[in-house]
């Protein structure tokens, strides 16, 4: 077993914060944490497809050039189980002076061997789930992984306060805004869904996500109304489940070059300020952050396979263009775990949220031999197809000569302005009213010229965008027997993207259709509705999570959390998700109804 | 009807500090008042509850007749020095008589609309609300007070279900009564304090923290915000849920600190209800020769044997019955709440809370004690000894669910006891602070 260190940098981190401890000063050092079983059993028929042992697209495919129909695999693999880990964290906290305190916190995460797909690698049943090309072979800086466990550090600061003065110097997370799970105003951190994705409990929102990284944050308190706080943090990007594994989002064909996407930014720092303050009985919130956004889009990369450059001369160097078969050497994965047939590309790309047609377009104009390949087989660029039929007849014919297909995909973390307002106010009114302390959040932020992926086109869409967030919140006494229930309505309006940040003018799309672009009019919009009933003692607690789409998707989560005792709490929940068609933002995980079990016992 | 049955209690006070001649020797000792048949040293349980059964609360009497507890006697404290911060105690005198309650029902010096100038401001209270005012605005008698809390949470088998470290904090910004520049603190102008309270421990509530905001205007609730883990940020939260645990298993409401947890006229029909002796806890349990300030030594009673501190009850000469509505609060689970406050000191040696169909359901009992113990004593800054609550045993007798906090030198985090600390407003106190101190 391959493990990869990436821990030398702490203590250089870490020598430099104890400098300020006086020598004589006794440092106080509490530990406490916890261990986790997390599982969560598939309740669906579905599979999730872009994996490749439950691929959307299997069996025998279609050749619409009137050739042998395209043979793929159908694995029909089964999955129970979406996940069985085990969680362990340990935190250290540490006094070393009045003015000077530590904190680390060490996060194991091994998961257990319940899920299998075809490993694109070598086919065999077996996944990757924590292996990312970013530092080393693992995502995070502080990081030591393989293929079923992960080890790091979310935190490991120094905290230094001086009256109004407070730094905090190390890797942390760093969370602004005040929506919840509707990410406005909350830009500094990139999502880590690697472990289950975003569907863990949704009141406990990115907690468990949001990646940290070495940062640097001072704040300073102008006066009893208000505070200036700026970061600069070393870039860490988002890092998306693993293909092959139980969430994954990238059809598996697709190797994702993060070695490649990463290294131009690994050295970037993104930086921020803000300025909270209360103006009377309202709360405001200003911000602006330069950074290169940790959500990567895509463009299309060179595939490199040499081996079929003589045989594909005559239309230009083959391995410069992003597609290998995966029968001829030099191909990364097995045989037959690529895309295979106009059907499956075009079924696949608008499940991602790929225009299937235009990306074969893109294809064309950018890369010699595949513009050369239409051009020869009687298609005119630029705009070489213009249906899917006609997509998909191109395609035939080029998986007719070279099998099965996989491809590179480089992530790029496009730099990028972020500007954003918010605004708070609790509204009085005649006691047991409905508007009596009703709490309103308001966020908007503003991103100039922001990139978009644009069908992996090295022209990424280029547009401003706008996002706004409401939140009401209220907590109401329905009886006397039991404690308040909190209840909080959200809205979320996007102008140009949707929840994860596609472009909608790429949504919509199906095996038949290509998107129309007809997502775009209007933006992307999204309401959530969350009730949380405590019972007596808070020794039960009931949750309801809703999450709605207007472009047709869905994500209902009850759950019940049950602390008897100090030691223990045990967690259920169920997350029930569903899209009317590729338009929706939750399609990537419609597939995942699931039931979640977690039993935690803490020291 | 002023405080004090043979002459005035506070001239005396401000004379000698002794209130002996205030009461006759029946309301100064417990043996006397029971005509002998309980004395100083004599530990009240099952077996003699009935005698003083007017002298406690609806539920230490349960307690005690029903849940094993024991409650020991001891001198009533006749220095009224051992009663009070020094300080608060100093500023109480040399205010005595210049606080007014204004059109609004605030408390106001004399004859202006300024705010309080420190100190108790109605030592002889003559209606319910003088009587919440005095608990109300300084809540621990000092300008600024950190307390390091051991919680213990005993559920309904007997066992200790679950325990918390809990930091709280307080400063106010009027009614100071160290400040050398006076009673306000400048750019506070119209708030009464900031209170925090977060946990240390255990590991899923560390981090949790909350900042109350007071304004002066009791009118007004105060502003909160949150600190919650999860959510790795500060919000805004609606203050009015002052009647729910804060955390699973624990029997403590924001409500009840201090017996006057809220805004004092977001409650209504504040009316004095009673006076005469009473038994509370006063002196003697502070524990300074004990590792942590710890009561350990002192747990019994309850069905396993580990849920009440055996406390010193003396017999108080004088308390004042105070009742008042949560009229602010139509949909509190709380119909009623009763105070006994003792009539030397004005603090809340007892307190019950009624639910809407008129049934008892929580006490909330605090023991106050000079910080001293033999040659121990932890000291204020001009060498006093200081004086603070020592421990609360709130039981939730519906719920069959009991609290204990004791008052601890330090809790994990780094936090311990302290009073007047310079720099607690930036520590503890602000929304960057609180921001701080969640992880």
């Amino acid at each position: 077993m391959k493990k990869t260190t990436t821990l030398t940098k702490l203590p250089a981190i870490f020598s430099a914060g104890l400098l300020a401890m006086p020598a004589a000063h006794a440092v106080d050092v509490d530990v406490s944490g916890f261990i986790r079983q997390e599982m969560a059993y598939s309740i669906s028929d579905d599979q999730n497809p872009m994996n490749r042992g439950t691929a959307a697209v299997s069996g025998t495919v279609p050749n619409t050039t009137g050739g042998a129909d395209f043979i793929k695999k159908d694995f029909d693999y089964d999955n129970d189980w979406n996940m069985m880990a085990t969680r362990a964290e340990v935190n250290f906290t540490i006094g070393i002076s009045e003015n000077v305190k530590a904190f680390v916190k060490v996060r194991g995460f091994y998961s257990a061997d319940v899920f299998n797909d075809v490993s694109v690698e070598n086919g065999a049943k077996d996944v990757n789930q924590f292996r990312v090309d970013q530092h080393g072979k693992c995502a995070s800086i502080f990081e030591v992984c393989d293929d079923d466990f992960m080890i790091d550090l979310p935190s490991a600061y120094i905290d230094y306060s001086e009256g109004d003065l407070w730094v905090r110097f190390g890797v942390q997370q760093i969370a602004w805004g005040e929506a919840i799970f509707f990410r406005v105003m909350d830009v500094p951190n990139g999502l880590d869904l690697r472990r289950h994705t975003f569907l863990d409990l949704a009141s406990e929102e990115y907690a468990d996500e949001r990646i940290s990284s070495p940062a640097i944050r001072v704040s300073y308190n102008l006066n009893s109304n208000w505070e200036v706080e700026t970061f600069a943090q070393m870039f860490q990007p988002s890092v998306l489940p693993q293909s092959g594994t139980a969430y994954s989002i990238i059809n598996s064909p697709f190797r994702v070059r993060n070695d490649i996407g990463f290294d131009k930014v690994d050295d970037k720092i993104n930086v921020g300020v803000r300025l909270v303050g209360q103006l009377g009985d309202l709360g405001l919130q200003f911000m602006a952050t330069a950074r290169h956004n940790p959500d990567p889009i895509f463009k299309w990369g060179p595939g490199g396979q040499t081996a079929l450059d003589p045989a594909f001369a005559a239309l230009g160097t083959f391995s410069d263009q992003p597609f290998r078969s995966t029968g001829s050497p030099g191909a990364v994965g097995a045989l037959n775990s690529g895309t295979y047939g106009g059907l499956d590309w075009m079924t696949s790309a608008h499940l991602m949220g790929v225009n299937g047609v235009e990306a074969i377009n893109v294809l064309g104009q950018e890369f010699a031999l595949i513009g050369n390949f239409l051009t020869a087989s009687g298609y005119s660029g630029p705009d070489y197809v213009n249906s899917v039929a006609e997509g998909s007849l191109a395609l035939d014919g080029f998986f007719t000569q070279l099998g099965d297909l996989e491809a590179d995909i480089i992530p790029i973390y496009a730099a990028e302005n972020v500007f954003g307002f918010g605004a708070n106010y609790i509204f009085y009114s005649e006691p047991d009213t409905w508007l009596d302390q009703l709490v309103v959040r308001f966020e908007m932020t503003y991103t100039p010229d922001k990139k978009f992926s644009n069908n992996m086109s090295r022209n990424f869409i280029e547009e401003d965008e706008w996002v706004t967030g409401l939140v009401l919140e209220k907590y109401r006494r329905f009886s006397d027997a039991f404690p308040a229930t909190f209840l909080v309505f959200q809205w979320m309006h996007k102008s140009e993207s949707d929840l994860s940040g596609r472009h909608l003018s790429n949504l919509g799309g199906s095996p038949t259709k290509a998107p129309s672009g007809g997502e775009e009019s209007g933006g992307w919009d999204a309401v959530s509705f969350a009730i949380q009933q405590p019972l007596p003692g808070l020794i039960w607690r009931l949750d309801m999570n809703v999450l709605y789409d207007l472009n047709g998707s869905y994500l209902i989560q009850p759950g019940v959390r049950y602390k008897p005792n100090r030691s223990w709490t045990i967690e259920g929940f169920a997350s029930f998700l569903d899209s009317k068609d590729n338009a929706g933002a939750l399609q990537p995980l419609a597939w995942a109804d699931e039931v979640s079990l977690r039993l935690t016992y803490q020291f | 009807m002023g405080a004090g049955v043979l002459t005035s209690l506070w001239p005396l006070i401000g004379e000698t500090a002794d209130i002996t001649k205030a009461y006759p020797e029946e309301l100064l000792s417990i043996e006397a008042f029971t005509q002998g048949k309980l004395k100083d040293g004599d530990i009240i349980d099952a077996s003699n509850v009935e005698i003083v059964k007017d002298l406690i609360d609806p539920i230490a009497y349960l307690q005690v007749s029903q849940q094993g507890r024991r409650i020991k006697l001891v001198p009533t404290t006749t220095d009224a020095t051992q009663l009070f911060p020094h300080d608060y105690l100093k500023a109480t005198l040399a205010n005595q008589g210049k606080a007014a309650l204004d059109q609004d029902g605030n408390v106001v010096v004399k004859g202006s609309t300024n705010q309080w100038i420190g100190g108790t401001p109605f030592v002889d209270p003559q209606n319910g609300l003088e009587a919440f005012a005095n608990i109300t605005l300084s809540w621990g008698r000092h300008d600024t007070s950190i307390y390091a809390v051991d919680d213990y949470d005993i559920g309904p088998s007997g066992n200790i279900e679950y325990q918390y470290q809990i930091a709280w904090c307080e400063k106010n910004f009027s009614t100071l009564v160290s400040n050398p520049s006076g009673p306000y603190l400048e750019g506070f102008n119209g708030k009464l304090r900031h209170q925090s309270i977060w946990f240390t421990a255990p590991d899923d509530t560390r981090g949790t923290s909350f900042l109350n905001i007071w304004k002066y205007d009791q009118r007004e609730f105060p502003d909160l915000f949150g600190y919650l883990p999860a959510f790795k940020r500060v919000r805004r939260f609606p203050t009015n849920q002052r009647f729910e645990p804060l955390v699973p298993g624990i029997t403590f409401f924001l409500s009840d600190a201090w017996a006057a947890g809220d805004p004092m006229l977001t409650w209504g029909k504040h009316k004095i209800v009673g006076r005469g002796p009473f038994l509370g806890c006063q002196s003697g349990m502070w524990h300074g020769d004990k590792e942590n300030w710890s009561k350990e030594h002192l747990v019994h009673g309850g069905k396993k044997g580990n849920t009440f501190y055996e406390a010193n009850f003396q017999l108080c000469p004088e308390v004042i019955v105070v009742e008042a509505e949560p009229t602010g609060f139509p949909r509190a689970p709380v119909s009623k709440k009763r105070i006994w406050l003792d009539a030397r000191n004005m603090v809340p040696i007892a307190y019950v809370t009624y639910d809407r169909n008129g049934d008892i359901w929580r006490s909330y009992e605090m023991g106050f004690s000079q910080m001293k113990q033999g040659n121990k004593a932890n000291l204020d800054a001009n060498g006093n000894p200081e004086w603070a609550w020592s421990y609360i045993h709130s039981h939730d007798i519906q719920g069959d669910r009991f609290t204990r906090f004791n008052l601890a030198e330090k809790i994990k985090g780094g936090i311990r006891t302290q009073f007047d600390s310079e720099n607690a407003y930036e520590k503890y106190l602000t929304v960057q602070a609180i921001r701080k101190l969640g992880s």
